[in-house]
């Protein structure tokens, strides 16, 4: 039977490089679920002007606040 | 691995699934149809790119007990013409129906295997360049009029590959393969590292991590 020396997904990367991935892969994780909090905590304030009608104004700075963050994201992922 | 799909010159993802699909089906073939353990198979192997940017790929590498078989596979659906000389074949089943040709990519890499190794085969043997289309569903229609191997049926490919490395005595000595298969090896892992440190030095500086050797 021919000998297979080398598989296709085998030794295609390097167990240094395989590491360095997966750090990279946690610091991203960590990085979204860091966003994935400050718009749950957004959230939870605009809805919380919106019932209770409190201040116009936290209204806005809310909006405007929610607003240039997600320019900002979209642009980090433009870039 | 997501970075080494921006490096290598496969772009499109569901091309490259269906490709890996078709390189899957040809090793398993090529064991239950090539008895001899002389034959040594190395698939996935690195070569220099003419693009610095990417990584060269050879899908399937066959070393014989004659020859050299630089094997490109291929799962293309539709139908396929072309011709020898053409740069493009066209693929009837897609939005852009041109393709490069494999037969032309394959050249390349021949070339690449024969630079790494030529000093080491004996005179009568040769390098070839094989096509295989692994896609059943697929009509095939290359003029092929320097009889190159080029084909759509697998069992063809390796009943022809078969008689020409049984037609005569051996002249690859297995010592000689071993040096042949290291030769190949070796260039394959330092261009990984190479290519590893490209992209290692890029996205440590973006995640601020310390730089760490491939060695």
């Amino acid at each position: 039977m021919a000998e297979i020396i080398k598989e296709r997904d085998e030794k295609n990367s390097s167990l240094v490089f395989k590491t360095v991935q997966r750090k990279i892969a946690n610091q991203e994780s960590n990085s979204k679920a860091n966003i994935n909090c400050v718009i749950l905590f957004l959230a939870l304030m605009l809805g919380k002007v919106y019932y209770f009608q409190l201040d116009q104004l936290l209204f806005i700075t809310a909006v405007l606040l929610i607003f240039s963050f997600f320019i900002d994201l979209h642009m980090k992922r433009i870039t | 691995m997501r970075d080494y799909e921006i490096y290598t010159t496969v772009q499109n993802e569901s091309l490259n699934i269906r490709g890996d699909r078709g390189e899957d089906e040809f090793r398993d073939k090529l064991v239950e149809m090539l008895s001899d353990d002389q034959f040594k198979v190395l698939n996935n192997i690195y070569i220099p790119s003419t693009n610095e940017k990417y990584l060269g790929q050879i899908d399937s590498l066959l070393i014989g007990k004659r020859n050299i078989y630089v094997i490109e596979i291929k799962k293309w659906k539709g139908k396929i013409e072309g011709d020898l000389s053409d740069l493009e074949w066209i693929v009837e089943n897609n939005k852009d129906p041109k393709r490069k040709s494999p037969y032309y990519q394959n050249k390349y890499h021949v070339k690449e295997v024969r630079k790494l190794v030529s000093y080491l085969l004996p005179k009568e043997s040769q390098i070839m360049n094989a096509i295989i289309n692994m896609e059943r569903d697929a009509v095939f229609n290359i003029r092929n009029s320097d009889r190159e191997l080029i084909f759509d049926d697998v069992e063809q490919l390796l009943e022809l590959i078969k008689e020409i490395e049984n037609k005569e005595a051996s002249i690859i000595t297995p010592e000689v393969n071993d040096k042949i298969i290291n030769k190949i090896l070796q260039r394959h892992f330092e261009l990984l590292e190479e290519m590893e440190f490209k992209i290692n030095k890029k996205l440590l500086a973006k995640h601020n991590l310390e730089y760490i050797s491939g060695n």
